[in-house]
């Protein structure tokens, strides 16, 4: 858990017109809108996820399907992490055989939420093409993975702490970042 | 989120927040069976011995499945096959076993204690898949997920249990679930067949199969165990079948909305007819699909590292 003070780096206002930005490039690079959906990664993917998909329909795009993926059985760390993530439901409601996905997710870091849900996804069918997009990529990847379409770089240093706030779930949001607690 | 303790022997050890934990996971491997490829990774390279010595089509398929679909490895063991029968006591079996360095030995063992025998003397978890007389955890695990799928909830529901009470695992541990889920159980069967001091664990206990379906929302009808018994429990199967077989006269007593359970296996015509148990308010076959999902749950929630290792 971070100590205080956190300092706010995206509010309501930047993360709405970022969102709106990441709709439009998502349009923008993907011609073929016809197979495109999009799969946020539990928790805080599956807001963004469905705001994103009603931007691009804002934007005279499609309707974009949208579904929730649970990495909890993908995970490499279980062992290690003394208690267990709450193993929820994986709700996609179409087919990923032949589509053209984009994953969703809220902070970029390590990339292995990112291979998780990769393996989560292919599990489930063959996707023409995946894609990823993240609100926040911060850097000090462990695996050769890079974000498609990103909301907003932000350097930090591994003891930094970056925390996404979305309304439906938080009620407030924001983007903030603070410095690790020291545990022991 | 884990279980509290690193076995598991029954719902007596467990309390309602276990309860719960294993029933919300179980929720989400539901969608594993659906899956045109069935399989998750979570538990690859963790092995799942398999050790029954009584026998079981239904647990132990379920248990066997459940463990493939979560990548474990999984190994059998049949009483006949195993070294039992050539004079090998079950301490020396397990520790056998363990030698081999499983990481959960299922068991499932005619005397009542024998999963906790093994519990305490081995180191890796243990699930009893039913002792004797005593427990069958998951079969109440997966029997309490049916009904909280059909009912949203259990607690406040009557659920009525006939049958062989006296001979039935099944029976004592969904009676010590439902308890401590706040349900209202009534169990009922003849009184040769109910054990004594069973209303010390919270059921009402009723001769009157019409007295104890009245109003229920659940009625879960238990398998006359035949094998168990040493006879003169009751004069004949006709006259079985005439007390408290389910008929579907009787099953308009209950709520509109009942479900009617079994755990396998039925006798058809002995404690249910053909026509209930085909009926629209049975859930039977819903209830074996649900017990790969709740088995799964629970190999899950036991196999994340044991406590003393995080310590470490």
């Amino acid at each position: 858990m971070p100590s205080a003070p956190m300092s706010v780096v995206m509010n309501k206002e930047k993360i709405s017109r970022t969102l709106s930005r990441m709709a439009h490039e998502i349009l923008e690079r993907n011609p073929d809108l016809a197979d495109l959906a999009l799969v946020g990664i539990r928790t805080r993917g599956v807001p963004l996820a469905r705001r994103l998909a009603q931007r691009i329909e804002q934007f005279d795009g499609p309707k974009v399907p949208v579904g929730v993926l649970d990495i909890t059985l993908y995970r490499d760390d279980l062992t290690a992490i003394s208690d267990h993530p709450i193993l929820r439901k994986t709700e996609i409601p179409f087919s990923v055989d032949g589509c053209n996905i984009i994953l969703v997710d809220d902070v970029l870091y390590t990339g292995r939420t990112v291979r998780a849900a990769l393996d989560g996804i292919i599990d489930l069918g063959r996707p023409r093409r995946i894609q990823l997009a993240a609100l926040v990529d911060r850097g000090h990847r462990e695996l050769p993975i890079r974000a498609d379409y990103i909301g907003k770089n932000l350097p930090t240093s591994a003891d930094d702490f970056v925390q996404v706030l979305l309304e439906d779930q938080d009620g407030v949001d924001e983007v903030r970042i603070g410095k690790l607690e020291r545990i022991k | 989120m884990r279980l509290k303790a690193r076995d598991l022997l029954g719902i007596e050890e467990l309390d309602l927040q276990d309860i719960e934990l294993i029933l919300d996971t179980a929720d989400g491997f539901l969608e594993v069976a659906r899956r045109p490829i069935k399989k998750v990774p979570i538990l690859r390279g963790r092995t799942v011995v398999n050790f029954f010595l009584e026998p079981s089509t239904r647990t132990r398929s379920s248990f066997e499945i459940a463990e493939k679909r979560l990548s474990a490895d999984s190994v059998n063991l049949v009483g006949s096959g195993s070294s039992i029968v050539k004079g090998e006591t079950l301490i020396d079996t397990g520790r056998n076993l363990e030698a081999m360095s499983p990481d959960i030995i299922v068991i499932r063992h005619s005397s009542s204690g024998a999963p906790h025998l093994l519990a305490h003397k081995l180191r890796s978890s243990i699930i009893n898949a039913g002792d004797g007389f005593h427990e069958h955890p998951t079969q109440a695990l997966l029997d309490a997920f049916t009904i909280r799928q059909k009912k949203e909830r259990l607690e406040g529901l009557r659920v009525a249990i006939v049958g062989d009470i006296a001979h039935s695992r099944v029976a004592r541990s969904n009676l010590l679930l439902l308890r401590k889920a706040g349900a209202e159980v009534t169990v009922c069967g003849p009184p040769t067949l109910i054990p004594p001091h069973i209303e010390k664990l919270g059921a009402h206990v009723t001769s009157n199969l019409a007295e104890a379906i009245e109003g229920a929302d659940v009625i879960m009808m238990l398998r006359l165990q035949l094998e168990r018994q040493k006879g003169g429990y009751f004069p004949s199967l006709r006259e079985y079948f005439y007390y408290f077989g389910l008929t579907v006269e009787h099953v308009r007593r209950a709520k509109p909305d009942v479900i009617i359970m079994h755990p396998g296996p039925m006798n058809r015509g002995v404690e249910i007819t053909s026509e209930v148990a085909d009926g629209p308010y049975s859930v039977i076959l819903e209830q074996v699909a649900n017990g790969v999902a709740v088995r799964m749950a629970v190999l899950y929630l036991l196999l994340g590292g044991s406590a003393d290792e995080e310590a470490a």
